[in-house]
């Protein structure tokens, strides 16, 4: 068999060099306790960093609420007499509306007693267009 | 339990708050018909059914007229009905500040 020299793929001169097959992990970084510790501090940190957060967020929420309680007074009176003005002009429209029904008492209460009642949002709206009754039950909320 | 009243023996409130619309509320929100509740609970309390119908019912029918607020409904639906009549007949029509045009009120 030795005839003729077949050209087959060998090594090259010398063999290869040696292989890294061993395990090759750094040591390198913080060990794990220290890490832990980082972890651990670094929560400490921002819990306190948190709590003083919230106190000088309550002390500017102290400051916007001494700044509304005392005029709510004003807005109340405000609201009260809007309501009743427009308690007002819904009785006059009635009277007009049903001037020719039988038997109708304008503005009679439904109820058997005479304590004011904060009046329902289609008491006031009822007789005005429906944008403003849906604007205004969603200004109720707001 | 019916013959051991457990709150009142701790003085704690667990539940109270949600046995009638008038009870003592957390923080304190009054119900929208507490006052008719209360009247008619102290008007009907303690004398039965059969005598608390015939005495309260004024108490009573306020109380549901202001959950139920059907009297309200019924009234301002025959007023409805007839504006409408009367705004298809062309005897009446509303003024400005029912039709979206009012000034704002200051």
């Amino acid at each position: 068999m030795t005839a003729a020299k077949v050209k087959q793929d060998m090594p090259p001169a010398g063999d290869y060099g040696p292989i890294d097959y061993k395990r090759n992990l750094l040591r390198r970084g913080l060990s794990g306790y220290s890490m832990l510790a980082l972890g651990i501090g670094t929560l400490l940190y921002r819990y306190w960093k948190i709590i003083k957060c919230n106190r000088e967020h309550r002390r500017l929420q102290i400051e916007d609420f001494e700044a509304r309680i005392p005029l709510m007074p004003l807005f109340q009176a405000e609201t009260d007499r809007r309501i009743l003005h427009m308690l007002r002009e819904n009785l006059e429209e009635e009277a007009i509306i049903m001037k020719d029904v039988p038997g109708w008492k304008v503005g009679k209460s439904v109820y058997n007693t005479t304590r004011w009642l904060p009046p329902l949002l289609v008491e006031l709206y009822g007789l005005r267009p429906l944008e403003e009754r849906v604007f205004a039950n969603i200004m109720r909320y707001t | 339990m019916p013959f051991l009243d457990v709150q009142k023996r701790f003085g704690i409130n667990l539940d109270w708050w949600w046995t009638i619309q008038s009870a003592e509320q957390p923080y304190k929100f009054p119900a929208q018909c507490h006052a008719f509740e209360k009247e008619w609970i102290e008007c009907a309390h303690g004398i039965g059914t059969i005598r608390a119908e015939k005495e309260c019912k004024i108490e009573y029918d306020d109380f549901i007229e202001c959950i139920l607020r059907k009297k309200t409904m019924k009234r301002m639906d025959t007023i409805w009905r007839q504006r409408e009549k009367l705004m298809k007949e062309g005897k009446y029509t509303p003024p400005p500040h029912h039709m979206g045009k009012g000034e704002p009120w200051s």
